[in-house]
């Protein structure tokens, strides 16, 4: 059996949905709309099992050869949120998730992907140390909260960008060192700020051994945002170079990640940069452009189960 | 200098200090993260700066590192604007977990992915580690039901320690304090070196016909005098370490 958790109208989960249903698969999609109505027995001792209810399946978790996890905050889902705090369904819902996810980090079941190899997306200085170690080039980056050390740091370089560190998203800015206003807040928080790098951007999808790679030219400096600008990115399906290919599978195995999307740059000296490393990319987005079969390698993936992620995910 | 990095209200981590009776400790709090003088340039941890107890200092001075916190909090912020903690929360956190990663000092526990002071897994992901290793364990169960239901939710996090005799003994460094067998002790410097942690806490339940692993966490209790004791040894480098030097 399949399982995919989130919610329906998640893109990327909605098209591997999609993709399975067009096979044979045994597929159970855990809604959270309806979280209310699971129940889950886990026991973890020498042996791993438990069982899942739905509101009209019982699921022996032994069965479960791969799940796809994408949940939602719960505190969001609207039910939830509805119910508030400290409310049955509420506390319900935290320990369902909570449960689910214990379950994921022990399973010999393919998890794409779990929850404690995503993490290292939470801190984007941290995940640069692994995408460092293999092999690609990282900008040139200072956390700090020090005008001087800033100053100085902007002084050796011609330009300078700055964004979140954490996981939370942010948009790409330059940094505008005569903004006085923003550089008296500096003190409260470092900040992370990096030699912004020209040259072209490129989206890798890594599907355990498959790359999707695709060119995207947008003269904005953060292409997601470009759009609001007025910038319309332009993404393009390429093929990568072998090497370049073998290098991106690896760096998303080193980081126990059998689907991620790769954010990197061509600078103008051919020198190839590595911004981030998505663990829970929406790739549906870089599909419905390019029309690259990502959702159905996605599913591919989930059909063939844990003999092939085993071989790779360490 | 040796650094205690600590949740804003965490009153463990002075009496530690008070303990240890050294003049070169220095106690990081979150606060300390919004005061002007932090400087770290990833990959080259070394020329970095940070702020502890309000002061700057040098990477190069240190000399070992003791984090007992998870995270910042939002709690840990009253000094920044409501509406900005969590994102500030968030943002401090991903610096300290590049920063204590590297250090190239004895650090404990050094940070995962997770929790800035180590492994900070499930009781059911400990077991099955203990599990797969060939230990005893307890196993653990939790159940969760609908809301509403006639008997609610009970989901305890693994074996309920207490319910049987049950013993705990704490690794600091490849040291094992109050094992109650030999046995234990071999079993705690197993589960500590496979996790790759240096300070942790395991919880055995009397079994037939020994003991079984119940549960382990990374908070004992470090103002326990042996405790307190062997971690000022492993941070001066006196300890008998457990393989988790830096990452780098």
């Amino acid at each position: 059996m399949i399982v995919l958790w989130g919610l329906p109208g998640d893109r990327p989960l909605a098209a591997v949905a999609q993709a399975l249903g067009e096979t044979a698969a045994d597929v159970e999609f855990l809604d959270q709309r309806r979280t209310a109505m699971f129940c889950l027995n886990l026991s973890v001792g020498n042996e791993v099992n438990g069982v899942l209810h739905t509101a009209d399946r019982r699921i022996r978790l032994e069965d479960v050869q791969s799940i796809y996890i994408r949940p939602y905050d719960f505190r969001r889902i609207p039910a939830v949120a509805r119910a508030g705090e400290g409310s049955d369904l509420w506390q319900h819902a935290e320990q369902f998730d909570d449960a689910l996810l214990a379950w994921t980090e022990v399973t010999d079941a393919l998890v794409v992907n779990r929850s404690s190899a995503m993490a290292s997306n939470n801190s984007k200085p941290y995940q640069s140390l692994m995408i460092d170690a293999a092999g690609f080039s990282t900008p040139s980056t200072v956390l700090t909260n020090d005008v001087e050390e800033l100053r100085d740091f902007a002084s050796r370089h011609p330009r300078v960008i700055y964004k979140s560190a954490s996981g939370i998203r942010s948009v790409v800015s330059r940094l505008n060192l005569l903004d006085e206003d923003r550089l008296s807040n500096l003190r409260w928080c470092p900040t992370q700020f990096q030699v912004f790098v020209p040259g072209v951007d490129y989206r890798v999808h890594v599907v355990n051994e498959e790359t999707f790679a695709c060119r995207v030219t947008s003269a904005a400096i953060d292409y997601r945002y470009g759009a609001n600008e007025g910038m319309i990115p332009t993404l393009t399906a390429v093929r990568l170079p072998d090497d370049l290919n073998d290098r991106c599978v690896q760096l998303a195995r080193s980081l126990g990640l059998p689907v991620a999307g790769i954010d990197l740059r061509e600078a103008e000296n051919g020198e190839m940069y590595c911004f981030e490393v998505n663990p829970s990319p929406g790739f549906s987005f870089f599909e419905d452009v390019t029309g690259q079969p990502i959702a159905r390698a996605v599913a591919d993936l989930l059909t063939r189960g844990p003999c092939t992620a085993s071989k790779l995910i360490a | 200098m040796l650094l205690i990095v600590t949740n804003q209200y965490d009153n463990t981590a002075a009496a530690l200090a008070v303990q240890w009776g050294r003049a070169d400790v220095r106690i990081m709090r979150p606060s300390d993260l919004s005061v002007g003088g932090w400087s770290y340039r990833p990959g080259d941890v070394g020329v970095s700066r940070f702020v502890a107890g309000g002061s700057p200092a040098r990477t190069s001075d240190l000399s070992g590192v003791l984090t007992r916190m998870a995270c910042v909090f939002e709690g840990d912020l009253r000094h920044i604007q409501p509406a900005d903690r969590a994102y500030v929360a968030s943002e401090m956190t991903a610096l300290l977990l590049a920063w204590l990663s590297e250090l190239p000092v004895p650090v404990i526990n050094r940070p995962t992915a997770t929790c800035l002071c180590g492994p900070l897994w499930s009781q059911e992901r400990w077991l099955h580690m203990a599990a797969g290793l060939g230990i005893p364990v307890v196993t653990a169960r939790r159940q969760v039901r609908q809301p509403g239901s006639a008997s609610p939710t009970a989901p305890p996090q693994g074996p309920t320690p207490g319910q049987k005799a049950s013993i705990r003994c704490t690794m600091v460094d490849g040291v094992c304090l109050g094992a109650p067998t030999p046995q234990c002790e071999k079993i705690a410097v197993r589960l500590a070196e496979h996790a790759a942690c240096r300070l942790l806490s395991v919880c055995f339940q009397q079994d037939d016909p020994g003991h079984a692993v119940a549960g382990v966490d990374i908070w004992p209790d470090i103002t326990n005098p042996p405790v307190a004791g062997a971690l000022l040894s492993a941070l001066d480098g006196r300890g008998a370490r457990v393989g988790t030097g830096a990452r780098r």
